[in-house]
């Protein structure tokens, strides 16, 4: 028998049937939404997690390694970049003086004016920067080696105000493409402001620029840079952090004693993750439960048409046609149904989800997650999966009880009372 | 040829049990109309579907033109009834939301027939029965005579070797009954075999042989053709255990208002052997058997 004309058949006896057709359609609709639903949401929070804070881990071991003294150290630890990044309202909250200099990452400093307050560096302007030993006041001036370091010279006056001096680490907010990264950066020299007579001024704060690209700074051509706001620079709440920190000498004595609660990455991360086993083993229980149920609603009302067409399939084999068409007309049957209800309880969860997601930002906001978004996009793979399972568990399913009618003899089937 | 030999058919188990056929050694001559008469219950039907490979049958040997029907599997049973057999049933079994067209094609369709080659050849039945104008309605809108010739149609459009007819003509009038039965002889004419259950005599009357069923067993066998009777008897003249049967005792007489068919009876037991048998007696087994209507 051809494919087509099986599908006829098919196609026929879900309108002789109508009834339980769309019921089975429908149950097996809300099922797969739930499915759909719950998985999404399993399968999102996994790729939240992986993106969010096995991430961050990363990229505080990253900048681990690139500033060594012991404050940063601590201060990794207890706030990665992409923390600070992402939850700022949160430790802006915790830490409500700690304020970061925001770094306008532009301009050169070859014919800056007196407005301008923070540059970077690019290559032509190094040696400028390098010959004029007569603005230094304290450490070093930039040399060849200082290129794609975390350094930075800061003007005398800064410096004043905010009692730092050459060996500290600060840290410095650029402004890039998110949300502004946080960078620590050591200053190395401190320079003189006074305007000598026939020169230019230096910059409040200089770093480099190779740098500050490659952490993702814009640097443009534009000279002329915004004055940074006083609030900004100021670094007594830096100041503070730091007394925080001596006052439990490292951070190692802090976990040790374990008598202070500390958002630390480790905690956070541990948490994350406890929550997230939690929601995608829920998630999988609700799953397969459904799974179960859909599976034997769909087999169940299956075997009823099965056996309330049994005088046609008799009819049918009476005239010729083969078990294996039975099966096909019933597989066909359960693909249709199966195949209407995932596409349109796909249409749905995209509909779920979609309000969903802002209600689940709102919560991040909420908790101070500023920044952080969750993809609750269906995962292209998961319908085909979830219709694949479907069909070849209703085809294991219903095959059983389809042996059963099959087996009998075709008068009998035609007997059968039914239609 | 259709022989069936030591054929049993028993339903169900235990007490409940039924047997339908006992031991039921029949030969039919190919190419002739062959009715099986008996009371309502006597196994006619199980009779019919086990050559039509509709049932199985519990012990014995059914062989049609050489085949032997146990030996078969599943798939090559379902061949057999789609290409070797035309099986037009009391109720018709038409798919009532299918075309005429459809139902009278399916047997085609099933065999993969592209749907060209078989609405051509369905339509040529069609025409033979003079349905063309109802081509095209669904089964459920025609009448039962209607009903009845698609599904004769339905049962000749493979061209199949034997009709198998179990009381066509039982859910329709008289005139669409004889309508049907003139049909059969038809086919029968264009060379098939025809075995037709029927309750009504005249209708038994106008075959080439009548069976007639008594509790499972095949009790009579009358002849209304000689050239049939010879064919049986051609058949017939080995017994199940090769040795020739004696015939000497073979009688046989006119059949009173047998139609303009041949003359002769001969009444034969369902065991093979012949047995005597005269006008009046004749006449009872047929009213006591047949004529009563159920
Ligand atoms: N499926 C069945 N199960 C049990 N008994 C059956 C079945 N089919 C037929 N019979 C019994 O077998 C006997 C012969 O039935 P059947 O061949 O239908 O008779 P007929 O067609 O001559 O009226 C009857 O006694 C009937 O009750
Ligand atoms: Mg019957």
């Amino acid at each position: 028998m051809k494919f087509w004309d099986i599908t006829k058949i098919s196609l026929k006896n879900m309108k002789n049937n109508k009834l339980r057709t769309v019921l089975v359609w429908f149950m097996l609709f809300i099922m797969c939404t739930i499915i759909l639903t719950v998985l999404t949401v399993g399968i999102r929070t996994v790729d939240f997690f992986n993106a969010n804070l096995n991430g961050s881990k990363m990229e505080s071991q990253d900048l681990t390694i690139e500033c060594m003294p012991n404050e940063r150290n601590a201060i990794d630890n207890f706030f990665t970049v992409p923390q600070i990044k992402r939850w700022q309202d949160t430790v802006l909250a915790k830490f409500p003086n700690l304020n970061i200099i925001t770094m306008h990452c532009r301009g050169s400093i070859g014919n800056i004016d007196s407005k301008a307050s923070s540059v970077v560096l690019t290559d032509t302007n190094y040696n400028m920067l390098h010959d004029r030993q007569d603005y230094l006041l304290d450490g070093r001036m930039w040399t060849g080696e200082d290129k794609n370091k975390p350094f930075v010279w800061v003007n005398k006056s800064y410096a004043e105000s905010y009692k730092v001096k050459v060996g500290d680490i600060v840290p410095l907010k650029i402004e890039d493409e998110n949300y502004g990264t946080y960078l620590y950066l050591e200053i190395v020299g401190i320079v003189d402001n006074v305007v000598p007579i026939t020169d230019y001024y230096l910059p409040n704060i200089i770093c480099d620029n190779v740098y500050m690209q490659n952490k993702g700074a814009k640097v443009t051509e534009i000279n002329f840079v915004e004055p940074i706001t006083g609030e900004g620079l100021n670094f007594s709440s830096w100041q503070k952090l730091k007394s925080f920190i001596n006052k439990y000498n490292d951070y190692d004595e802090i976990t040790k004693t374990g008598s202070i609660a500390v958002v630390s990455v480790a905690t956070v991360y541990d948490f994350v993750f406890y929550i997230m086993i939690v929601v995608v083993f829920i998630a999988v229980i609700i799953a397969l439960v459904v799974i179960l149920l859909s599976i034997g609603a769909v087999a169940n009302s299956i075997q009823i048409t099965v056996e309330q067409n049994a005088s046609f399939f008799g009819m049918m084999k009476a005239i010729g046609m083969r078990s294996s068409c039975l099966y096909n007309i019933v597989y066909i049957q359960s693909v249709l149904i199966i195949f209407a209800a995932v596409a349109c309880a796909c249409g749905v969860t995209f509909g779920i989800l979609s309000a969903m997601s802002p209600w689940v930002l709102s919560i991040f906001s909420s908790i101070g997650a500023v920044g952080l978004t969750i993809n609750l996009a269906i995962p292209v793979w998961l319908p085909f999966v979830v219709f694949a399972v479907l069909v070849c568990m209703v085809i294991l399913w219903t095959s059983k009880s389809l042996r059963a009618v099959d087996k009998k003899d075709v008068i009998s089937m035609i007997n059968e009372v039914g239609q | 040829m259709i022989k069936l030999t030591n054929v049993n058919k028993v339903y169900g188990k235990g007490e409940s049990s039924v047997h339908a056929l006992k031991d039921v050694n029949l030969e039919l001559p190919s190419g002739k109309f062959i009715a099986i008469v008996g009371k309502s219950g006597s196994g006619k039907s199980t009779l019919m579907n086990i050559v039509g490979a509709l049932d199985s049958c519990t012990s014995g040997e059914v062989e049609i033109d050489g085949e032997v029907l146990n030996s078969k599997t599943a798939n090559q049973l379902a061949d057999y009834r789609n290409k070797k057999i035309g099986y037009i049933f009391q109720s018709f079994y038409l798919e009532p939301t299918f075309t005429v067209l459809e139902n009278v094609a399916m047997p085609m369709t099933i065999a993969g027939v592209n749907r060209k080659v078989r609405e051509e050849k369905a339509m040529k039945a069609i025409e033979s029965l003079n349905l063309v104008d109802k081509a095209h309605k669904k089964a459920s809108e025609l009448s039962g005579g209607q009903k009845q010739r698609v599904s004769i149609a339905r049962a000749l459009v493979f061209d199949p070797d034997i009709i198998l007819a179990d009381e066509p003509t039982g859910n329709l009038d008289s005139q669409n009954g004889q309508e049907v039965i003139a049909l059969l002889q038809g086919i029968c004419d264009s060379g098939k075999t025809v075995l037709l259950v029927t309750h009504n005599i005249d209708d038994a009357r106008k075959t080439d042989m009548m069976v007639e069923i008594k509790d499972g067993v095949i009790s009579n066998i009358i002849y209304n053709d000689e050239e049939t009777k010879k064919a049986a008897q051609h058949l017939s003249d080995y017994d199940e255990n090769g040795d020739l049967i004696d015939k000497s005792q073979d009688q046989t007489q006119d059949l009173p208002q047998s139609s303009d068919k041949s003359e002769n009876i001969d009444i034969k037991k369902g065991d093979g052997k012949n047995i005597v048998s005269d006008n009046d007696k004749t006449n009872d087994l047929l009213s006591e058997h047949i004529f009563e209507k159920i």
